[in-house]
């Protein structure tokens, strides 16, 4: 992060741009990854995702939209406006239900009737995500990004 | 291990198993953190210090113009 600010409704992040777009769109036009490719980007978000964890927040929002590239093809994650502090600190409450289409796939069992989830919702995600960028589609996908298969 | 006609190495398709565990509890994970995934075999092959110190080339490397407000990866 490189500066923050504070308005009066919004607090406001700086952050570094990524020129190499997201891999939702990456992975949009490739179809799917080879396994090393998706092992080269999925260790890093693993990497990631251990830093916030040491940090006592719970990312929760992994998905390919929120992963961006740089220039040098490394990626990196950003929003997290889903993010929460662990053991009851003061990030927002977990919007556990799909704002959107694409969340659903991604979201660990637990949250779907339990607001006290910890970090191991994220590792679910990367479960989510490595099979994804191998067969180009999420493992509970039936076709209709409402219909996930995790809601029946 | 070939499903919807990929190929799938099986130390892949166990670390995607250990990750889709239902009992959060008992997810690839839960012991001992990132360690836990680091450490799976299916990483064997990786140095994370070098990719930590960006010393490994990416597999893939975004096209870009050389105008630095170039924002054609965003939609």
């Amino acid at each position: 992060m490189r500066y923050s600010f504070v308005t009066n409704e919004k607090v406001m992040f700086l952050l570094p741009f990524k020129r190499g777009g997201d891999m939702f769109n990456l992975m949009r036009s490739e179809g799917r990854f080879t396994e090393d490719r998706a092992r080269f980007y999925v260790l890093q978000i693993v990497l990631g995702l251990g830093y916030l964890h040491q940090n006592n927040v719970i990312y929760s929002d992994l998905k390919p939209e929120n992963i961006l590239m740089g220039e040098d093809g490394y990626v990196c994650l950003c929003d997290f406006g889903n993010s929460k502090l662990m053991n009851g600190g003061s990030g927002s409450k977990p919007n556990a239900q799909p704002v959107e289409g694409g969340a659903a796939d991604y979201i660990a069992p637990e949250m779907i009737d339990d607001d006290n989830y910890g970090t191991s919702v994220d590792w679910w995600g990367i479960g989510i995500l490595t099979y994804e960028m191998i067969v180009g589609f999420p493992p509970f996908y039936t076709g209709n990004r409402r219909n996930t298969m995790m809601f029946k | 291990m070939k499903k919807h006609g990929i190929d799938i190495s099986p130390e892949c398709v166990d670390f995607v198993r250990q990750l889709l565990e239902k009992d959060p509890e008992q997810r690839l994970g839960s012991k001992h953190g990132a360690k836990d995934l680091l450490e799976h075999p299916w990483f064997a092959s990786l140095d994370v210090d070098k990719i930590k110190a960006k010393k490994i080339k990416a597999p893939h490397i975004p096209d870009l113009e050389d105008d630095l407000r170039d924002t054609s990866n965003f939609d």
